[in-house]
């Protein structure tokens, strides 16, 4: 998997210069907590569910063979075709393959991370294909040539005065006023998709789970663009990674009344769909062609380690709407689909974690994620794992690990440790100002390493003894 | 080795001896399958319009097709509409002043009237299947989308439609969870409707089962 991740420092920096896309993160922070807060107290089964969910997950990975294989057998039985792909490159090549046979000229597609991941659509240019995406999010970057920031809202990091301009530039018609608002933006998208969705003649889609007991496929949109790809053209792939599949209709239940609200704040979103192979004798349209391609691309090796725990995520999104980091520099610049504290762990996995030892770093390890994830998935002790990997393989940055070197020192001699630290005391509340009312007295500004912080806030300033100190005293005066 | 065995292969390394026992379903629903119909019928009502559906309610088959007149009048949308699924009922209805359309639907504008397989209370979706009178696009291209109700197919939860779906027969190719009409939040949040799908559903529960 191909990313940017290296480059985490400098986007970050650029994004929190940012106005539009700090405008919409701040609408992200305002918006999305609450109402997935308000949702989860109107269900008070929500702890039972929860925990519902994460045994769901993780029975279905321990025995994932023979769910991939009983998922197989029900879709040949309807008439559909299953393919594996160990690769991104042989996954691509598979639907490419599919496309060809079926003489495809024009690709509709609605949102799936893993064809994201896999650089599908670039594939299928190569080979002369129209790819159109159809989920509105995913269509507007898809005009502006950028990857998605989020992953549920694709183009979160756009005004709608930059969509207006995007589709001014994009769509061909007469105008007679600038497009400004987002009513007549949305009647434009819709008009001009429209066109699209009839003369395709291959519908791509994700999935959201795979139900091993019917050989179905879940597809949850609030579009109902999916159903369209999934509906109109002749041919229908499915592109998924192996770990979305789920035991049975009950178990997809499960997981289903958390998804929604986890992600919107909704009981369920405006299209739950279930698709089973292709059109049957007796219906008047649909696909006559039904094609599943399972994807791997690094996810196999994760079981058995102790990242295997991310392979319960069902990307609601949740983590990346509370984190401190994510809502502060956006998706971007991650430099990968998967971005927020999910795309943290599941980016260096998949991609390798030289290219991404960024990526776990930039955490606070605050733990909202894990408080709110669905699943129940210890992101920050999994970021911390990979710190660990980094340390371990010295592959990550030579000052932290002097840094490291140097506390460690410090830390292993009872004396040094209390005349440095003593020392650092004294000094920090030399240059210590008083708070504000008379309050805690704090540090406005710190040189060269503090400049980070102080920048942007203010350091409170210890009281000057250590906690050592206090505490010699304070035996002293007890004794005595 | 082909893909498909490396990957199977590379998954039974993997996965850890000893899968856990079985884990069953517990009911985490507040029972309602115990609630009197009429209370179903009423949860179902309250979490449709919360999804942004519209619900009306009529008595009787007879009174649907009226219902359905009275509705697209009001909302300025002419009395023409295509009809997919088990609706021949309401059309006996005499001197009804619907036109019922033939032939291929419009690119966008055209009413569907459906029915459905079953509603659910819990979440307000009605559940729709394609099939041999059914074909699941119409609900999607249509910019307003009818679905008739019957109370008696109101049930209480996700966990009690699986069996319903089940009992069916085989699978249909495409079972559709509706809950309410088509929407977007990419051009800003309140979502704003009408992005693929409908603009507008508009359901219809019927009462009695009797004509």
């Amino acid at each position: 998997m191909q990313t940017d991740s290296a480059e985490f420092p400098r986007l970050a920096r650029e994004a929190l210069q940012r106005t539009t896309l700090q405008g919409a993160l701040r609408e992200v922070r305002r918006v999305m907590p609450a109402i997935r807060a308000s949702a989860f107290r109107a269900l008070p089964e929500y702890a039972d569910l929860r925990e519902q969910a994460k045994n769901i997950r993780n029975r279905t990975l321990a025995g994932l063979d023979q769910y991939l294989i009983e998922f197989e057998r029900h879709v040949l039985a309807a008439g559909g075709e299953v393919h594996w792909a160990r690769t991104a490159a042989e996954a691509c090549k598979i639907v490419g393959g599919i496309c060809g046979r079926a003489g495809a000229r024009s690709v509709i597609k609605s949102k799936s991370m893993v064809t994201e991941e896999i650089e599908l659509n670039a594939e299928l240019e190569q080979r002369g294909l129209r790819v159109t995406e159809t989920d509105l999010g995913e269509y507007i970057i898809q005009l502006r040539g950028e990857r998605p920031s989020h992953i549920l809202a694709p183009a979160l990091h756009l005004s709608l005065a930059e969509v207006g301009a995007t589709f001014e530039k994009a769509h061909d018609r007469q105008r007679t006023e600038p497009l400004i608002t987002a009513e007549p933006m949305l009647v434009e998208a819709r008009e001009e998709l429209r066109a699209i969705f009839q003369a395709a003649e291959v519908g791509i889609t994700g999935a959201n789970f795979l139900v091993a007991e019917t050989g179905g496929v879940v597809i949850v949109t609030n579009e109902g663009n999916a159903d369209l790809v999934a509906s109109l053209p002749g041919t229908h792939i499915v592109v998924t990674g192996i770990e979305k599949v789920v035991p049975t209709l009950e178990h997809a239940g499960v997981l289903l009344r958390l998804l929604a609200r986890s992600a919107i704040g909704e009981p369920l979103s405006s299209y739950t769909t279930l698709v089973h192979g292709p059109r049957r004798a007796r219906d008047t349209s649909g696909p006559s062609q039904f094609h599943v391609v399972l994807v791997d691309n690094g996810r196999s090796r994760l079981l058995g380690t102790p990242f295997q725990e991310i392979l319960r995520c069902i990307r609601c999104a949740a983590c990346l709407n509370h984190c401190p980091v994510y809502t502060a520099v956006g998706g971007h610049s991650y430099g990968s689909v998967y971005s927020g504290p999910m795309g943290a762990v599941l980016t260096p996995a998949l991609a390798g974690i030289g290219a991404t030892m960024h990526l776990p770093s930039a955490s606070t390890l605050c733990g909202r994620c894990e408080s709110v994830c669905p699943v129940a998935i210890p992101l920050p002790k999994l970021l911390r794992h990979w710190r660990e990997h980094v340390f371990a393989q010295r592959t990550g940055l030579a000052i932290e690990r002097r840094g490291l070197r140097l506390w460690r020192a410090l830390a292993e001699h009872p004396w040094p440790y209390r005349v440095v630290l003593s020392l650092a005391a004294w000094c920090l509340r030399g240059i210590s100002v008083p708070g504000p009312d008379g309050g805690r007295r704090r540090i406005r500004w710190i040189p060269f390493v503090g400049e980070g912080w102080t920048g942007a806030r203010d350091l409170a300033a210890p009281d000057g003894a250590t906690f050592q100190q206090r505490w010699r005293r304070r035996q002293r005066a007890q004794l005595s | 080795m082909s893909a498909r065995a490396e990957i199977l292969a590379q998954v039974r390394r993997g996965v850890s001896l000893g899968a856990p026992a079985e884990i069953g379903i517990a009911a985490t629903q507040r029972q309602p399958a115990a609630l009197p119909r009429a209370d179903l019928v009423a949860r179902f009502m309250t979490q449709a319009a919360a999804g942004s559906a519209t619900v009306a309610r009529v008595a009787t088959v007879g009174e649907v097709a009226d219902a359905i007149a009275v509705y697209l009048e009001t909302a300025g949308l002419p009395l023409q509409v295509f009809v997919s699924g088990k609706t021949e009922g309401f059309l006996q209805t005499p001197g009804h002043r619907l036109r019922i359309a033939e032939g291929p639907m419009r690119a966008d504008g055209d009413t569907v009237v459906t029915d459905c397989l079953a509603a659910v209370a819990e979440e307000g979706v009605v559940v729709l299947c394609s099939g041999a009178l059914h074909a699941p696009e119409k609900s999607f291209l249509a910019a307003t989308h009818i679905v008739l109700v019957r109370a008696e197919q109101v049930v209480a939860s996700l966990d009690a439609l699986w069996p319903l779906l089940r009992s069916a027969g085989p699978l249909p190719r495409m079972i559709n969870l509706i809950r309410g009409p088509s929407r977007t939040a990419d051009l800003g949040v309140p979502s704003r409707v009408g992005a693929h799908g409908p603009l507008r559903v508009r359901i219809i529960l019927v009462d009695g089962s009797q004509q």
